[in-house]
């Protein structure tokens, strides 16, 4: 039985306008898995990757990464994850190299710094172009590079913010082989809109509409639970119940 | 931290269009403004309508066409005259109306264009020292002239009163029967006698005069633009500084890299140094090239090379600091380049630049005596206009420096996680 590496407990996100955007949700993701949040459109699937990832404080509730508590680890819990945003978020004028060791450079690193830039480049196909300038690379490379940014210190778990969109079919298919990659020494989780890439990935999901969780499960029992054909025949029903 | 200002600085100086901005906008705003500034004003066009045609008045209207700051333009008219200072066509008027009868009087209006009042005040300010001059010159001679009369009215009648008393003592002598050699040689005695009386003393008498003597409080030679350099030198650097800073956190809301910035270890201070310490050396760099260019372009009267830099230096870090603080507290560039500006045309109007602190509000007065630039401003005058050393200027550079701390630690404190 693997370990549980995040726990969330009704966890809750009130914005000052009284807008509730995630509302008292739990649910726990182990090892090794590739965890899934979906939802559609302002399902509060963002605003709760954002509170697992430190970025956003929580009105209530709790959230727990590798034991360690949000609001006492706050530092700790940030060493032992990575985030790929939703957007490249690299500089544009730094090379490939000098984005990753930008941001490698927070974390302490006993090893040889640079040959872990190197090894984690080669990882994510990128070894050639390290020298190159970010606004030279294509949209798939900078999303790879993206990644390596946020591996590069061997986070235990790894947050992907709808890390696929915008990408043309082949770049996407590179992304989820990585991402199955990463995988087996990581726990994985994302937040997407692709139905068939969470058909793929998910390990298990949740899916979320108003700020709540609807369902939850691997994505065959979902199917099943909802009569559906698949995922996204799932997400349709739901956007049309919860009218969005 | 090191390595957030090492890839800052890379990152800017790898941007080839910022770079040529960069170092071409203070050199193009310092010839700019050193050729707008290059002379002092000269050829205004005043206007002058003599009413009285005499001896003074044309002596009157002489020194002022002598006067090398004025293109003038003579009126037959007095219609004529204040129709064209009405419809702008001249910086200023003159109406001379000087009589000259037993005494000189009359007036002499000066009237200002209100559409270019500095132009017309400085015309107005020549025309009133000449005419002060003149007065006082006027007055003198009036005054002189009262007291040459009184003279000559005393001594004639002083004349009047010795011919009537001799004349009489010598129907005396003839009464007295006395012999006639003795009588002939009193007679010839009182033709001889020469009554002493200073009137020559009295004739040249002369009015004193209270002389105006203006001088500076500097023994330095200065040209009109020095007077403006040492204020433009802070500005320029002010507003350059500003402009680096005040959208560096904003862009990196908006493209994401804060957000993943803010999932590491980093804390908000590293990337606020980190930034800051980048920004340093852009300044130093900004620093020099600015005074370079004062001081080779316009041979600027500049003090101690070293103590002139520093405060270009510290105008420079206290700009950044504050453009930092503005890019911490708003979350979009156009957001962040309103408060700049806004807070820059603030500093710009509250230093005592343009509107002296003597004609402020107190309350608004009260603002610009805790403002950093105000400080620096100063200082940089005194050391080239005056030539003060560091003795006399050093309170004012750490309450500027103290400034860079504030800024920075605000911006510390008030930044916040948030993404756009």
């Amino acid at each position: 039985m693997n370990k549980e590496m995040v726990e969330v407990k009704d966890l809750t996100k009130v914005f000052s306008a009284g807008n509730v955007a995630v509302n008292s949700i739990s649910f726990s993701v182990l090892e090794n898995q590739i965890f899934g949040i979906l939802g559609p459109n302002g399902s509060g699937k963002t605003t709760t990757l954002r509170m697992l990832t430190t970025i956003l404080s929580p009105t209530s509730g709790s959230v727990k990464v590798e034991n360690l508590d949000y609001l006492k680890d706050q530092q700790k819990i940030r060493l032992s994850i990575g985030y790929v945003p939703q957007k490249d978020a690299l500089y544009q004028n730094l090379t490939a190299y000098e984005n990753v060791d930008i941001f490698f450079a927070a974390y302490p690193y006993s090893s040889n710094r640079k040959d872990r830039i190197e090894k984690v480049l080669k990882e994510v196909d990128l070894l050639d172009v390290r020298n190159v300038l970010v606004r030279r690379l294509s949209g798939g490379m900078a999303k790879r590079l993206s990644i390596a940014a946020a591996i590069v210190h061997k986070p235990k778990v790894i947050f992907f913010d709808e890390v696929t969109m915008g990408l043309d079919p082949v770049a996407r298919d590179n992304i989820w082989s990585l991402v199955r990659r990463l995988k087996e020494s990581a726990t994985v989780i994302m937040s997407t809109h692709y139905m068939d890439e969470a058909q793929r990935l998910c390990d298990d999901l949740i899916i979320m509409a108003e700020g709540s969780i609807i369902a939850r499960g691997k994505p065959e029992e979902i199917t099943k639970e909802f009569n559906a054909r698949d995922l996204q025949e799932v997400i349709t029903t739901i956007a049309k119940e919860h009218n969005v | 931290m090191f390595k957030i200002a090492y890839y800052e600085l890379k990152k800017l100086l790898r941007d080839t269009s910022w770079m040529v901005i960069f170092l071409l906008q203070p050199i193009i705003l310092m010839f700019l403004l050193g050729l707008v500034a290059f002379y002092e004003p000269k050829d205004i066009h005043v206007g002058v309508f003599n009413k009285q045609e005499n001896e003074s008045s044309s002596e009157f209207l002489d020194e002022i066409k002598n006067e090398k700051i004025f293109n003038l333009e003579v009126f037959s008219k007095e219609g004529d005259l204040r129709e064209a200072i009405e419809k702008n066509k001249l910086k200023s008027a003159v109406i001379l109306d000087i009589e000259k009868g037993e005494y000189v009087s009359g007036s002499v209006e000066i009237i200002e264009n209100s559409t270019v009042p500095e132009i017309s005040a400085r015309s107005k300010e020549k025309v009133a020292k000449i005419f002060e001059k003149k007065v006082a010159d006027y007055a003198r001679e009036n005054v002189q002239s009262n007291i040459d009369s009184l003279i000559n009215e005393k001594k004639s009648s002083f004349e009047k009163d010795r011919e009537k008393s001799l004349s009489s003592l010598k129907d005396k002598i003839a009464v007295l029967s006395l012999p006639s050699p003795v009588a002939d040689q009193l007679k010839q005695t009182i033709d001889d006698v020469t009554i002493e009386a200073d009137f020559n003393s009295q004739d040249n008498t002369n009015v004193p005069k209270i002389e105006l003597i203006e001088t500076k409080n500097t023994s330095k030679n200065l040209k009109y633009f020095d007077i403006y350099a040492s204020a433009i030198i802070v500005i320029l650097i002010i507003m350059i500084a500003l402009k680096l800073a005040d959208t560096t956190i904003t862009e990196e809301r908006m493209t994401g890299t804060f957000e993943r910035f803010f999932v590491t270890p980093y804390k908000k201070y590293h990337m606020i140094l980190g930034k800051m310490i980048a920004f340093t050396a852009i300044d130093l760099v900004l620093a020099a090239i600015v005074l370079a260019s004062m001081a080779t372009l316009f041979d600027v009267s500049l003090g101690a090379y070293w103590l002139v830099f520093s405060i270009a230096f510290i105008s420079a870090l206290t700009a950044a600091s504050l453009g930092l603080l503005i890019s911490c507290v708003t979350y979009t560039i156009a957001e962040s380049i309103q408060v700049s500006n806004l807070i820059f045309f603030s500093f710009l109007i509250l230093t005592g630049l343009i509107f002296q602190p003597e004609s402020m509000h107190p309350a608004i007065k009260s603002i610009s005596a805790i403002l950093p630039f105000t400080y620096l401003i100063q200082a940089m005058r005194e050391i080239n206009l005056l030539n003060l050393g560091f003795g006399e200027i050093w309170s004012k550079l750490a309450i500027a420096s103290s400034f860079i701390l504030i800024f920075l630690v605000g911006a510390s404190l008030l930044l916040k996680r948030k993404a756009t």
